[in-house]
């Protein structure tokens, strides 16, 4: 092993010896018949240490420039092109410089050695709650001001490939078993009441999961004519915002906080809701055609005054499209009543536990209505509902064949240590596994991971792929992406290498 | 031996001499058995230690200065007024003095607090958890956190001083010789000797630190904000609450509602002078002269009040780190110039088993850091033997002289009172500790404590 001093000052000795450390260890650790072990260099307290005590920036900084970190020698899947064995990335100032063959390492660069690993893009998790943020957010708060990099769910949802997290900040109003005492007591779930939650285990199957339950007896309020239409009150959108899991670090946590027009499934049902819905988007469209107006006037002189804005933000993004619009719809009857909407309406439109979406996979593709599933979940056609259909296990192959882009979320979208495994957040590469079992290629599983969330969250450009000047989030696995053996060795985030599985405690490290 | 003993013995002394001397008719019994005392130069009560020109001698004792001299071994320190007159080896003992034999017992500064929280909450909207019971069954509403920032609150003009007297009696059996009293929200703190016989003039410095609890939201990270910026208003954030509904408890158009929170009175009477008070203290802040403390109870909120404090280099900012995972922000505590508070004692890594010397990183990561014996720590404090949970973190690497120093001077530097306190050395302030043996040994007792020359507790 040789290797070249730069013959600069003390510095870069230091420097040096902090790198000579690292492609030690990785040189130690690529012996023949021994899973490599990646990160653990990177991550050698002793060359951290070192590279510490040097008082400003090495070498580059002189030069203007950051350091460079090599990736070299993994099998890089970079999900929207061909995957390239054996090839080199280079990382700088938190971005992907660099992806290939034979592509030159600068002398300085740290080297993270990814022999025999798998190198993918960091997953993306469109659907998360509890991750990165202390404590629940009230009126007035702004979340740039509540994240908390220190979360110990973010370690663990990093432990499992999540760089990029969809997280749920508040729920959205008018909807999903939300009833009087709510209003009534605020901040009080209903969902925590213990007879709720004694009931909801004991599941009975009543087809549609939006009855209502009696307040006196607990029993549900079966359909029955006529029934009576709540009056329309504004629509209380989920808020969400995207989180790099960004380990220790504010910079860069914060990725978007406007992503969705996150609504709860009974907003948008019923002839009313239905009617004040045309209406808003109709009044947004008026006030962007006036405003379009306006401009155009001042901008030729001529006097104006602006337009009063008679939505929110988030509606015109939506008219716009520059989000979607994102409902849960499980019944074929509710997902065809949302595309037609959409179609209607004209906003770009995301599908959450689309269990039956499967039935109507070409008015999906023709609509461009991407969805979410859960390739795991079952459920039977309801009883006396003609229309119910149940779940499919070969949804992904069918979505796959029509066309239509869908991503996956595990059973809960929280992280939970406690009970079986396999249901919580920490099981999404494995929820990916079972759309392959569904018949799909283990390919759109990966996309279904990477860029299908990062293309609804409208980051396409920046996450979801291996690409240059994409953002340097990066795993190094030690297996297929979707093998249950697979374990993250480290994970990368905005270029730093935020988990390594050296360090973890809860996926252990051993030798298989 | 309780406090109530130097109840009696303390009180006359300086009132009633003074009296004395204007009306030398009237002399109390106790002054002229105070002068008696004086004439016949015998080894006598503690009584009598406490007439005007008093010397008092300790002799025999080890001597933790904490400053330049080290350790002292079978040193001597003489008392004279209430403060340091001279302390070392071979110091000559004057003739007037009464000698304290302390042989065998060691002596170090008494500690100082940086955070006493008392309670006193003036117009909080934080919420109790309650029990409702709606349509025939029981439900808990949670506790709430604040939506708004407390109000600003100057202790010395809303804290009874005579309230103060059970902290002081608690905090003698600590080993406590300076308090800084501070409430839970936002405000000027005061300096408190600790002299449990007199709480009412037990206030040194009215005018403290400024201080702020601080947690990630947007409201009490405003007051931060604002303040530094000069946007600083009496009740915090003010700007920040434009959107929350109807919660403002100063809304001045709730005639009718009798349960108007104290703060409402004055914020709109004193209104305009508050704000030129807080203007001119936060300008003292950013000026370095006032030091500014934050309580702080998470890593993440470090994050971001080091992000906000980046810009003003010249505040004097401590960090009251009420928390356990303070370790994984080293590297960003090491490049700001804070000082840290921490709880004494071992910490127990967040969700595992692990046990963390959390002053022992920050040693090693060369930040300033003193104790509070007011926060919980893991393996808490007792009366009598305080630094128990200190010798466990001797025990388990931290240096000997950093204890010592986070203990006393270190938390006096951070108050902007490092001159008199702090450190055994001529001219400061007498505050002294004495202990059975070593201090971290675990099971060593306090033997006395001496505040500013007078014997406050003794076991």
């Amino acid at each position: 092993m040789k290797i070249n001093l730069p013959p600069k000052s003390a510095v870069l000795a230091s420097l040096m010896l902090a790198c000579l450390a690292t492609i030690a260890a990785g040189q130690a650790e690529a012996q023949p018949g021994k899973r490599p072990v990646a990160g653990q260099d990177k991550t050698d307290p002793k060359a951290e240490s070192e590279k510490s005590d040097t008082p400003e920036k090495p070498q580059s900084a002189k030069e203007g420039k950051s350091p460079v970190t090599a990736i070299v020698g993994g099998d890089i899947y970079t999900v929207t092109r061909e995957v390239i064995r054996r090839g080199t990335i280079l990382v700088q100032d938190g971005k992907i410089l660099k992806v290939g063959y034979d592509i030159s390492i600068p002398e300085d660069a740290i080297r993270i050695d990814a022999t025999g690993m798998v190198v993918t893009p960091g997953f993306v998790s469109i659907s998360t709650s509890g991750v990165g943020l202390a404590g629940t957010p009230s009126t007035g708060q702004k979340f740039a001001d509540q994240l908390d990099p220190f979360d110990s769910n973010v370690k663990l949802a990093l432990g499992v490939g999540i760089t990029t997290a969809c997280v749920q900040v508040s729920s959205g109003g008018r909807g999903f078993r939300r009833r009087a005492e709510d209003e009534l007591f605020p901040g009080l779930d209903p969902r925590l009441s213990q007879l709720e939650q004694n009931f909801a285990s004991f599941n009975p199957d009543f087809g549609d999961p939006n009855t209502a339950l009696c307040q006196c007896c607990g029993l549900p309020i079966l359909p029955t004519e006529p029934i009576e239409e709540a009056a329309p009150e504004p629509i209380r959108p989920q808020q969400n915002a995207v989180l790099k899991m960004s380990a220790g670090k504010l910079d860069g946590m914060l990725v978007s906080d406007s992503v969705f027009f996150h609504v709860t499934p009974g907003a948008l049902t019923g002839a009313l809701n239905r009617h004040q819905w045309r209406e808003t988007i109709a009044k947004a469209r008026d006030y962007l055609k006036q405003q379009a107006e306006h401009e155009k006037k001042t901008a030729s002189g001529t006097k104006s005054s602006p337009p009063r804005k008679p939505v929110g933000d988030d509606i015109l993004a939506l008219v716009q499209q520059k989000i979607a619009l994102r409902i849960s719809a499980d019944s074929v009857t509710a997902i065809q009543d949302m595309i037609d909407l959409a179609k209607e309406l004209k906003y770009k439109l995301v599908i959450e536990s689309a269990i039956e979406g499967w039935v109507i996979p070409d008015e999906l593709a023709e609509a461009g209505v991407s969805v979410v599933i859960t390739p795991r979940q079952r459920r039977r056609a309801a009883f006396a509902q003609e229309d119910s259909t149940g779940s499919n296990i070969q949804s992904s192959a069918i979505y796959e064949a029509a066309g239509v882009q869908f991503s996956v979320a595990p059973l809960s979208d929280s992280i939970s240590l406690n009970g079986l495994a396999g249901r919580d957040l920490t099981s999404l590469p494995l929820e990916a596994a079972f759309a392959v079992r569904g018949g799909c290629s283990e390919q759109t599983a990966l996309k279904a991971l990477t860029i299908v969330p990062a293309s609804m969250l409208g980051l396409q450009d920046r996450i979801g792929s291996i690409e240059e000047g994409k953002d340097a989030d990066l795993l190094l696995l030690n297996g297929q992406p979707l093998d249950y053996r697979t374990y993250v060795q480290t994970a990368m985030v905005n270029g730093n290498v935020v988990y390594s599985r050296v360090e973890d405690k809860v996926y252990p490290v051993h030798d298989r | 031996m309780s406090y109530q003993m130097f109840r009696v013995t303390r009180l006359p002394c300086f009132g009633c001499l003074n009296v004395a001397k204007a009306d030398g008719a009237a002399m109390p019994v106790a002054a002229i058995f105070a002068l008696g005392a004086v004439l016949m130069s015998a080894a006598c009560l503690p009584a009598v230690s406490v007439a005007a020109d008093t010397i008092v001698a300790y002799r025999g004792a080890t001597i933790e200065t904490v400053a330049d001299a080290g350790t002292i071994q079978n040193g001597i320190i003489v008392v004279k007024n209430g403060l340091i007159d001279s302390v070392g080896s071979s110091v000559s003992i004057p003739a007037a003095a009464r000698i304290v034999d302390v042989t065998g017992q060691t002596v170090m500064p008494a500690l100082v607090d940086v955070y006493h929280p008392v309670s006193i909450d003036i117009g909080s909207t934080a919420s109790a958890p309650r029990v409702v019971v709606f349509g025939g069954r029981t439900f808990t509403i949670p506790s709430s956190a604040p939506s708004t920032a407390a109000p600003f609150v100057k202790l010395s003009d809303n804290l009874d001083p005579l309230s103060l007297r059970r902290p002081l009696i608690t905090n003698a059996r600590y080993g406590v010789g300076l308090m800084n009293i501070v409430s839970r929200g936002y405000g000027q703190s005061l300096h408190v000797r600790v002299s449990p016989s007199m709480p009412e003039t037990s206030i040194i410095n009215p005018d403290g630190a400024l201080f702020i609890a601080v947690t990630n939201t947007t409201a009490s990270l405003d007051v931060l904000r604002n303040g530094l910026k000069g946007r600083a208003g009496s009740s915090g954030s003010r700007g920040s609450r434009g959107t929350s509904s109807g919660r403002s408890f100063s809304g001045g158009s709730s005639s009718g509602s009798g349960a108007t929170p104290a703060a409402t009175s004055s914020t709109s009477a004193s209104a305009s002078s508050t704000e030129s008070q807080l203007t001119t203290l936060w300008q003292s802040v950013k000026d370095g002269k006032t030091p500014l403390i934050l309580n702080v109870n998470n890593a993440a909120t470090i994050l971001y009040v080091l992000e906000v404090h980046k810009d003003f280099d010249k505040v004097q900012l401590t960090i009251v780190a009420d928390g356990d995972d303070i370790y994984q922000t080293l590297d960003q505590l090491k490049e700001s110039k804070a000082s840290i508070i921490l709880r004494s004692g071992l910490d127990v890594a967040p969700r595992s088993s692990d046990r963390i010397n959390v002053p022992r990183m920050l040693e090693t990561a060369g930040i300033q850091f003193g104790f509070s014996t007011s926060l919980d720590g893991t393996l808490s404090a007792m009366p009598d033997t305080p630094l128990f949970p200190v010798s466990l973190l001797v025990k388990t690497g931290l240096s000997r002289n950093a204890a010592l120093n986070a203990l006393t001077l270190t938390p006096a530097k951070v108050l902007g009172v490092d001159k008199t306190h702090g450190s055994i050395e001529a001219g400061k302030k007498a505050n002294l500790l004495f202990f059975e043996g070593d201090p971290f040994a675990a099971t060593s007792g306090i033997k006395q404590l001496v505040v500013e020359g007078d014997t406050v507790y003794e076991d």
